[in-house]
């Protein structure tokens, strides 16, 4: 038997495989012809999107309403305990809940395997992927940035009636941040961690205070500089290959600028693009001067090491956030100089620009294992615990009270006390209507890129900007 | 009538024959078994999918029909066409210095010199390093502020580019990182298989009439190694339309889309945004486009390429 292959088809034959291979890439799993029944309230959420900026109030853990089910927290001394998942994102997160995962069975005898899936948002790819063939963790790391589209869709399982079946007491909690991991009204998440939205400014002291800005190694000394008072220090700290601040370029750190001028993206429905107001153009006309008119930014960078930076004292100051204590952290800087993490400043609206930002953890719409796996969230929601990956550097604070105010937060981490205002003070989280979050940030990072580089000015920027982000509002939820 | 001929004349497979068609079958069918199931499978679902508003989130997906096609081609994506331009001229500058400079080096590795080992080597390394790790260093090398390269440039009085931080400069900085990676890499030895099998009598007789070192290169050695540029050229064009590493790691689309490309762009719509039905149709768009341009380039390829043994129209 013998086969004629001439090249060209032999080619042609290639260049189809090849195609193949990259259709195939692309397929996604394919969508299976009925949806994953949600488990546990079985009341599937409206699939319209609701905002969820508006408080709502927080369960009552001492009043089961009429209707909830059945207490799904009940002892389970004659079950077997089960071996259950837990998944996050690489990284701080991932390295904490190595650790964590071990204590848990210490305390509970109930093994939990921990699974590192990529960064955001390729995480959130994986963990549909996973909901749709039913394989998904039982426990879910979910940050507001884009849990909210899971919430809708059913992936994760509603906590209130956990809540109210184990009588948890939700006092200790924050409330605007169980706000925040609402939806409908329903709460699908505990608030592991969390922060004001960025809104905060890694700054060297030695540096600033030779550019005549009077603060000190205490974060508090840093709450009172304006933005005027902060870019007269950027400009004299700027000198030969020292720069004096670098602004973040992404959607939190713009609203840092923007919101304290009083601006938003988009109104609190999430619908309608509100850049074109003079308190937005405001605080982006400090962003533009502090890259174009002053030059007292490094060139914008995509690959750019700011921590790097900071810590061989080539940048005075560093947009960050809570992480700033430990981004580059004392290990990189060492004795080099005096820094800390203050907040950022308040603008002419009298506030700091914020967005409440969570790390949440939920469960799994489909988990069969809705005891264990409330167990390890209370767990990861202890105080004790909390804390202790707070200090060991992975994380931000639990969104309680006990969390926050905790002495040893407040005396060993440099920057907690003031982050600890800002927090509580922060507005709810931002996001458009549809969820459509993680798109939107992408598109503000590409749109605003030529202003940071002097290509346009502010109103030019505002102008190419608008339909393509407003275009984004307007998608159907994702 | 003729068939019935023709099946009275065909030989009688032998058992031996089948049963060694049998083992062959069964010897690949680990790969067929996963062509069909990882690829072939996919692909139809993606055909399927593209005709849909499949989100990732959506389990229960409506067929929308070409909505996703008009979306892309009417330009309400209006990434689709920048995107698809920007790849488009990605590859046209790409493509010729990517193979002409791999050609370049396989003549130059070809020659009878000292440690040519060492230097086919050395050659060949950047093709072998993770994109990942060239582009940190790249990156690094490229940083408009405490780079290398503009540090380098200072010194001899030159205001360095913003490199990959400036739209004008983006993409020939992208450009710059391919062309290390793609002229010693595989492309090179494949022109090196193809120079080595040139017949030497051929050079030496154009040698003794006369012919130059140019000439014998223009005449004997180009057409003896077409079919081997062919193939480098086909899959240089489907390498450099496909361009996804680089942009998506050094800069991640920017700044300001200017390095957007096609690829990225279907992959944000997919794996970032969830929009797998839109994601699938461009992904056929691209499909046809590169089988379009594959076609086109073979039937050009009949003008100039030259397979040794083949009766051309010309000669005969």
């Amino acid at each position: 038997m013998r086969i004629s292959l001439p090249r060209r088809r032999f080619l042609l034959a290639g260049t189809g495989a090849l195609g193949s291979v990259l259709l195939a890439a692309c397929a996604a799993p394919a969508p299976t012809a009925t949806p994953v029944p949600a488990k546990p309230a079985e009341k599937a959420p409206a699939p319209a999107p609701v905002p969820t900026n508006t408080p709502v109030p927080a369960p009552a853990p001492t009043k089961p309403a009429a209707e909830a089910p059945k207490p799904a927290a009940a002892p389970a001394a004659a079950k077997p305990l089960q071996e259950i998942k837990i998944t996050t994102r690489v990284g701080g997160d991932a390295e904490v809940m190595q650790k964590m995962v071990v204590k848990f069975k210490e305390k509970t005898g109930i093994t939990a395997i921990h699974e590192a899936n990529p960064g955001e948002p390729e995480y959130w790819a994986k963990i549909q992927a996973l909901h749709a063939t039913k394989q998904a963790p039982d426990v879910i790391w979910a940050s507001t940035g884009g849990a909210f589209a899971f919430f809708a869709r059913g992936v994760m399982l509603e906590l209130d009636p956990l809540i109210i079946g184990d009588k948890y007491n939700t006092e200790d909690y924050v409330k605007a941040a169980l706000d925040s991991l609402k939806y409908n009204g329903k709460l699908y998440g505990m608030p592991w961690g969390g922060h004001p939205g960025n809104g905060g400014i890694t700054y060297n002291v030695d540096l600033l205070n030779k550019a005549g800005l009077n603060v000190t190694d205490d974060a508090a000394s840093f709450s009172n500089v304006t933005w005027m008072q902060l870019v007269e220090a950027g400009k004299k700290a700027t000198s030969g290959d020292v720069f004096g601040y670098l602004p973040g370029t992404d959607f939190l750190s713009i609203t840092n600028f923007v919101n304290s001028y009083g601006g938003d993206f988009f109104d609190k429905d999430g619908k309608k693009l509100t850049i074109n107001t003079p308190e937005f153009k405001g605080g982006l006309q400090l962003m533009y001067d502090i890259f174009v008119t002053h030059k007292i930014a490094p060139v914008p960078d995509a690959k750019f090491n700011a921590g790097e930076a900071f810590a061989t004292g080539k940048l005075a100051m560093r947009h960050s956030g809570y992480w700033g204590q430990f981004d580059p952290g004392p290990k990189a800087i060492a004795d080099k100089f005096k820094w800390n993490v203050g907040l950022t400043p308040k603008g002419p609206a009298g506030k700091r620009g914020t967005a409440l930002t969570i790390n949440g953890q939920s469960i799994w719409s489909g988990t069969t294992k809705r005891e264990e796996a409330w167990s390890l969230v209370k767990f990861l929601m202890e105080p004790d615990q909390n804390v202790e990956i707070v200090l060991a550097g992975g994380g931000r604070p639990a969104l309680r009270n006990s969390v926050l105010n905790n002495e040893r937060l407040m005396k060993e981490n440099r920057a907690h006390k003031v982050f600890v205002e800002s927090i509580q003070a922060a507005e709810p989280w931002k996001q458009p209507a549809n969820f459509r979050w993680p798109e939107f940030n992408t598109a503000v990072g590409q749109l605003f890129g030529n202003l940071w580089l002097g290509k346009v000015t502010v109103d030019q920027a505002i102008s190419e900007a608008t339909k393509p982000l407003q275009d984004i509002l307007d998608k159907p939820a994702a | 009538m003729g068939s019935v001929a023709a099946a009275a004349v065909r030989p009688r497979r032998s058992a031996a024959r089948r049963r060694e068609a049998i083992a062959g079958i069964l010897w690949s069918s680990p790969w067929l078994v996963g062509f069909f199931l990882f690829t072939f499978g996919p692909m139809i679902a993606s055909l399927y999918l593209a005709f849909t508003d499949y989100t990732i989130s959506n389990l229960s997906p409506k067929i929308v029909g070409f909505d996703n096609f008009a979306r892309a081609l009417s330009g309400q994506d209006h990434l689709f066409w920048p995107s698809l331009v920007r790849t488009l001229q990605f590859a046209a500058v790409m493509v010729p210095l990517g193979v002409g400079g791999a050609l370049a080096a396989a003549v130059l590795l070809n020659q009878g010199i000292r440690l040519v080992a060492l230097f086919r080597t050395l050659f060949f390394l950047p093709s072998l390093t993770p994109v990942v790790a060239s582009a940190v260093i790249w990156a690094w090398l490229f940083n408009p502020n405490w780079g290398l390269l503009n540090h380098l440039l200072a010194g001899i009085g030159i205001k360095g580019p913003k490199w990959l931080s400036d739209p004008d400069t983006a993409m020939a900085s992208l450009i710059i990182v391919a062309l290390w990676g793609a002229i010693g890499g595989s492309t090179m030895v494949v022109f090196l298989a193809g120079l080595q099998g040139v017949p030497k009598e051929m050079l030496e007789a154009a040698e003794i009439d006369g012919a130059g070192a140019m000439r014998r290169f223009w005449t004997i050695t180009i057409p003896m190694i077409s079919p081997t540029l062919l193939f480098n050229l086909v899959l240089g064009i489907i390498g450099a339309l496909k361009v996804f590493a680089s942009p998506v790691v050094m800069t991640a689309g920017g700044p300001s889309y200017a390095t957007w490309t096609f690829i990225l762009h279907l992959y944000q719509n997919g794996f970032q945004f969830f929009d797998m039905g839109y994601a699938s149709a461009l992904a056929w768009v691209f499909m046809v486009i590169v089988v379009s341009l594959t076609l086109l380039n073979l039937r050009v390829s009949r003008s100039w390429v030259y397979y040794e043994g083949e009766a051309r129209d010309d000669a005969r």
